[in-house]
């Protein structure tokens, strides 16, 4: 399961309302099956699949390898083409469950194992009004900064001492600048822009947006926002240490981080599977830290997946839904036996073990299955501990609550101006930014 | 005509009729009835009056996109439209290897569409792309191409360029072909020059379908959506977003069917006076 | 035949014109063959050489593994049914409707005629993009979204088919007609064994523009098939680019572009024909 793509989710199959199909078989379609391009990932999924088949012989499973998009997502959701168990990022929820697109999960839940030890973070990003529960967690990491620690050492900088403060990030991003690497790269196409700007934001002490009585409005110009976009401007003209390439997405990022053309971005404990699998990176040059600092600020942001029930599904489709969301990507996380035997797995396929991404449970349920885990660890634990050591010293804040990707979409652009035109002012960008997604987040509301 | 006929006439234009009536008609209306509506397909769908166009109008973006489409579409006229009638004229004049030319000049528009644009996305790259690395052997560059707001229109009209021009050049091929010769030795006589017999007999001669072409492409070229989707995703700074993008952008990611129908319809009736003018073209030139 | 320059003139300034024939033929090979090599010298490259070395002709080390690699994780071949699935049914129903409907509108001439002619006539205002939207929802309603009748069907309403195949049928003398009815020979014999036979012609010119046009569609069935099971392989690559090694990708595009390459390079002759008689491109 940590092998998962973080994007590899949602949508599309074929008929998720409808199917009941072979004989008084419950048949669900279900996302999160890793692309073909992660043959081993995909492997271990389907292998899954026929495990809980072959448990649970009233249920058949169609499983799908559609990525989740920004893009397509609600189209395919309201067309009825979504499958029965989405996987969508933590942006996602709070909108799907203002337009009942997905199903309250909260009765279901209760049947669960260890219901009541769920560590009320985890459930966080998916639980609405009147603390009713709409989906289950998947993976959920807290973004870091990711650094090529080859690249460090090159550039005669300490590869255990990685940036704690943005002032540092930049001292290190102009030293490791030169031909054909960039110091610092920072993702700007997609909706990504959006969102690691407001990772930085958070990390400057800010928030994206505010309640304004009983409305959310955007909070962009109120500081933080423009200072972490002033810091970025600095780092492209003055110091020139962000390379040549400003457009990328977080593929974009990751390959050419992999191919060792980035020396510092912002990312999650998670792209570390896909730097040794899908792009071919060396594992001791990953390196990640906790998210840098500025002034006084103490702060990041929470990403992940969470696992829902498309609201077409019928009660029989969504308990079986429920159940398999239980045993793929829960049952890993409080059954130290699962969780060992998924670590052997997942070491003899050598995909990565023992990520530091954050346990669903409390420490009752978590330790043991941490502990059982960790016995199978194959990634250079020491290179994680930058990032495990200072992470936990910081607030984990959920992505913005009101209209997120429209957010993320409009900051693209802002983040696009100053770092491909010179003379972009940063607050004017926030200002048009701020001004084109007020409307949008009043009409989501 | 007979009953008979008459019963067959109805059967063998059932096809015709279902096709046009149910992917064509019905669409066209349902696109002007919807832009009046606010439909996200989860709530029934309501009447809301100049709702959607004012919602459009609102948007920093449509004049945006609306001023890049255009942009578009005038760097292709600067750029797309004069390329062809050169290469066309330079390779009727030049006989030998015509088959071999014509070969080569259409193969890029054989390739299909999707992937010409990723390898151009390549081609891009500002650091081992193929442009950068090649004109830094002169000694020029590096420029950013995709990446600035100046420069990301014209490098996807470019492309376009690169991967459309064939088609044209095979036409304009035809074209010349059928220029009468003696109008050419006409000319001659009266002691015109090669540059002047191509500008007063070859290009008159040419321009009915010159003027096809042109209405052609700027009617393609008000559509354009893979390029910028593809490459660019309407960036830099929006600066490639174009209004098919923005329809794209309001029906399939925000779910605003509604806002996404009315700015179609006011392309639709753009490119519907395009085509009135294309189609008069067509018909003059086909019976002449 | 002469063109512009005249026989004499080209005698006086044969060398000058030897050169531009050949900048032009290096300018043409540069332009059209030089991106497919390219793509070739890609696809048997490992990434780290193309990134490293992007201006090599031949990689040091060629790596033909990466086709079949391609062809096995990125499911290229799979993909590539699909697109010819799609693009047969295309295909079909284009020449189906445009067939059908010119001959009943052309020969069988019934009275309404001339307003469904019109009706068909008056779509080519609008092309259709601008109304993709509805398309879609009309798609959705019927229930054919996902499967692969959601981009055959549309593709039959293409007027211009309609026109062209029409208009070849209207120069059909009408006394073949004639004689086949005096001969009694009803509306279905007359098509299918006087009408069919000659159009032969138009027929191919209307099978290759469809074929081409239903090749190339990207952003219709991108909308329209969602599964990804089911997408054609323009829809598909894109996806795929975010995911894949760099050096597959290119495998990927490779193998992508050799069918409609080699289709076009075995029947160039008809090919080019044809456009020049279209006077239309795409």
């Amino acid at each position: 399961m940590a092998g998962a793509l973080v994007l590899a989710a949602a949508t599309s199959g074929c008929s998720s309302g409808s199917a009941e199909g072979d004989l008084g078989k419950t048949t669900i379609t279900v996302a999160g099956m890793p692309a073909t391009t992660a043959a081993k990932t995909r492997k271990q999924f389907l292998d899954a699949v026929a495990a809980f088949e072959k448990a649970n012989p009233d249920i058949k499973l169609k499983p799908t390898d559609t990525q989740w998009d920004a893009r397509t997502f609600a189209t395919r959701l309201a067309g009825g083409n979504a499958e029965t168990v989405l996987t969508v990022p933590l942006t996602e929820p709070p909108g799907l469950i203002a337009r009942r697109q997905i199903a309250d999960l909260s009765a279901e839940i209760k049947t669960l194992p260890h219901a009541t030890d769920f560590d009320p973070r985890a459930l966080a990003p998916a639980t609405g009004a009147e603390g009713k529960v709409y989906g289950l967690p998947v993976t959920e990491y807290a973004l870091g900064l990711v650094y090529n620690r080859a690249l460090f050492a090159k550039a005669g900088l300490d590869p255990d001492k990685p940036p704690a403060t943005w002032d540092e990030v930049r001292a290190a991003a102009k030293k490791i600048a030169g031909p054909g690497v960039a110091g610092y790269t920072q993702m700007t196409v997609k909706n990504t822009g959006g969102w690691i700007l407001t990772a930085m934001t958070y990390s400057f002490g800010g928030q994206m947006e505010k309640k304004e009585g009983e409305q959310y409005v955007p909070s962009l110009l109120d500081g933080p926002a423009e200072q972490a976009l002033r810091h970025l401007a600095a780092m492209r003209w003055q110091d020139d240490s962000m390379g040549a390439n400003q457009l990328r997405t977080q593929q974009d990022a990751e390959r050419d981080f992999a191919a060792g053309k980035i020396g510092m971005m912002i990312g999650t404990v998670n792209s570390y599977t896909r730097y040794t699998t899908l792009y071919s990176g060396k594992p001791d040059d990953f390196g990640i830290a906790a998210l840098p600092q500025q002034a006084g600020a103490k702060a990041t942001l929470l990403g992940g997946l969470v696992a829902a029930v498309n609201a077409k599904a019928t009660p029989a489709q969504r308990a079986a839904a429920v159940k398999w969301i239980d045993y793929y990507y829960l049952k890993p996380n409080y059954d130290p036996a699962a969780a060992e035997q998924l670590a052997i797995a997942n070491a003899a396929d050598k995909l990565a073990v023992g990520l530091p991404t954050l346990p669903f449970y409390g420490t009752a349920v978590s330790g043991p299955v941490n502990a059982a885990i960790a016995k199978h660890s194959n990634i250079p634990v020491s290179n994680f501990t930058p990032y495990v050591k200072d992470t936990d010293k910081l607030e984990y804040l959920v992505e913005p609550p009101v209209a997120a990707q429209d957010l993320y979409g409009a900051l693209d652009t802002a983040v696009q101006a100053v770092l491909t035109r010179k003379d972009a002012d940063p607050r004017d960008e926030l200002t048009k930014a701020a001004a084109r997604v007020a409307p949008l987040l009043e009409k989501a509301q | 005509m007979t009953r008979r006929s008459g019963l067959a006439a109805a059967l063998f234009l059932i096809p015709t009729v279902l096709v046009f009536g149910l992917f064509s008609w019905w669409p066209i209306v349902r696109s002007v009835v919807l832009g009046f509506q606010r439909t996200n397909l989860v709530e029934a769908a309501a009447f809301t009056g100049l709702d959607n166009f004012r919602t459009l109008l609102a948007d920093p973006l449509l004049v945006t996109a609306a001023g890049n489409t255009l942009l578009f579409t005038g760097l292709a006229l600067i750029i797309g439209f004069p390329v062809p009638i050169v290469l066309a004229v330079l390779m009727s004049e030049l006989r030998r290897g015509s088959g071999l030319m014509r070969v080569l000049v259409y193969l890029p528009v054989v390739v299909p569409p999707v992937v010409a644009v990723l390898m151009w996305k390549w081609f891009y790259d500002p650091d081992s792309g193929l442009f950068n690395q090649l004109l830094g052997l002169v000694g020029l560059g590096p420029y950013p191409w995709l990446q600035s707001t100046g420069m990301a229109m014209p490098s996807l009209v470019l492309e376009a360029t690169w991967a459309g021009a064939g088609g044209a050049v095979l036409i304009y091929l035809a074209a010349l072909s059928s220029v009468p010769t003696e109008l050419y030795e006409a000319a001659e006589l009266d002691g015109a020059s090669v540059w002047r017999r191509l500008w007063h007999v070859t290009l008159p001669q040419l321009r009915p379908i010159l003027l096809i072409m042109l209405l052609l492409q700027v009617i393609n070229t008000f559509q354009v959506f893979t390029e910028p989707f593809v490459l660019t995703d309407g960036g830099p700074e929006d600066s490639t977003v174009t209004v098919l993008l923005l329809i794209y952008r309001y029906a399939f990611v925000n779910g605003d069917y509604g806002a996404a129908a009315a700015l179609s319809v006011s392309l639709a009736v753009v490119l519907a006076v395009l085509s009135a003018v294309y189609l008069r073209l067509t018909r003059t030139w086909g019976t002449k | 035949m002469r063109g512009v320059i005249s026989d004499t003139e080209r005698r006086g300034m044969r060398r000058r014109l030897s050169t531009i024939q050949v900048l032009l033929i290096v300018a043409l090979l540069l332009e059209g063959a030089g991106p497919i090599y390219w793509l070739f010298k890609g696809a048997i490259s490992s990434t780290q050489e193309s990134l490293r070395d992007p201006l090599a002709l031949w990689p040091a080390e060629a790596r033909w593994s990466n086709l079949t690699e391609a062809w096995t994780t990125l499911e290229v071949g799979h993909y590539l049914t699909n697109t010819v699935v799609l693009v047969a049914g295309s295909w079909f129903t284009q020449l189906f409707v445009a067939a059908t409907g010119a001959y009943a509108l052309s020969i069988l001439r019934p009275s309404y005629g001339k307003y469904v002619y019109g009706a068909v006539l008056a779509t080519l205002f609008l092309p259709a993009t601008v109304s993709m939207v509805s398309l879609y929802l009309t798609v959705l309603d019927l229930g054919i979204a996902n499967t692969p009748l959601s981009v055959w069907l549309p593709a039959g309403a293409h007027a211009f088919n309609v026109l062209l195949v029409k208009q070849f049928f209207d120069g059909i003398p009408r006394e073949l007609f004639e004689a086949a009815r005096l001969d009694g020979a009803g509306a279905w014999r007359i098509f299918t064994s006087v009408v069919l036979p000659m159009s032969r012609p138009i027929l191919a010119v209307v099978s290759l523009l469809a074929v081409m046009n239903a090749w190339k569609d990207f952003l219709w069935p991108m909308i329209a098939i969602t599964d990804t099971e089911s997408q054609p392989l323009a829809v598909a690559l894109p996806r795929l680019a975010d995911t894949s090694d760099q050096a597959l990708l290119i495998a990927g595009m490779l193998i992508a572009i050799i069918p409609p390459v080699a289709v076009f390079l075995v029947f160039q002759r008809q090919i080019i024909r044809g456009i020049a008689f279209t006077g239309l491109k795409g």
